[in-house]
């Protein structure tokens, strides 16, 4: 028996760990009645307790919780991981630029033929206006 | 759920006769609670009460 499924209705109707409390006391309050030893009582509130959150709907919360948790988490590390990038790209286009201290600067001497770099350049380019154009989506900033 | 060598709660309660019992003496004062008797509010208890009973 599917326990969430079933008290899934209630749960709308505003079912809470109250409700839950009132009706393992009135469960109690009947073995009591019906003389059941206090040991068996203790273990059967123990096993209808153990079920509560499944009842209260919590079990699948939990699970969801966890899962955003680790979305988070991910896009947390990934929003630092592209900043250490951005930053570290811009203190290396700092000497580039000024054709300092770097091998290969901005005034550096061509090494592959005019076509090859126009192509690498063409290329460069269209990878960026790629990034620009697909991570300005409202969909993938969401 | 219980160990192969101890008898189940169930059983150890009385079984099928204490479930029967059991659940005659709990809905009474359920159905009267005014916190409690909306949610049974349209069911009908000998079903669930039947639904209960394995």
């Amino acid at each position: 028996m599917d326990l969430a499924a079933v008290h899934a209705p209630l749960l709308a109707q505003g079912l809470s760990h109250e409700h839950f409390d009132l009706l393992l006391r009135y469960l109690c309050d009947t073995m009591i009645e019906l003389g059941i030893n206090e040991h068996l009582i203790l273990e059967a509130v123990d096993r209808v307790e153990a079920t509560r959150a499944d009842v209260m709907g919590e079990t699948y919360n939990k699970i969801e919780r966890e899962k955003t948790m680790l979305g988070r988490s991910l896009m947390f590390a990934f929003g630092i991981f592209c900043y250490r990038l951005g930053v570290a790209s811009l203190v290396y286009a700092m000497p580039w630029l000024e054709d300092f201290w770097l091998s290969n600067t901005l005034d550096s001497e061509r090494t592959t033929d005019l076509t090859t770099a126009i192509g690498i350049n063409l290329s460069l380019l269209v990878m960026f206006a790629l990034q620009h154009s697909i991570m300005a989506r409202p969909g993938f900033k969401a | 759920m219980s160990s192969q060598t101890k008898e189940s709660l169930y059983n150890r309660l009385g079984g099928e006769a204490f479930l029967a019992e059991t659940t005659e003496h709990l809905y009474a004062p359920i159905l009267i609670d005014d916190d409690l008797s909306p949610f049974f509010a349209g069911m009908n208890v000998k079903r669930i009460e039947a639904r209960q009973s394995f």
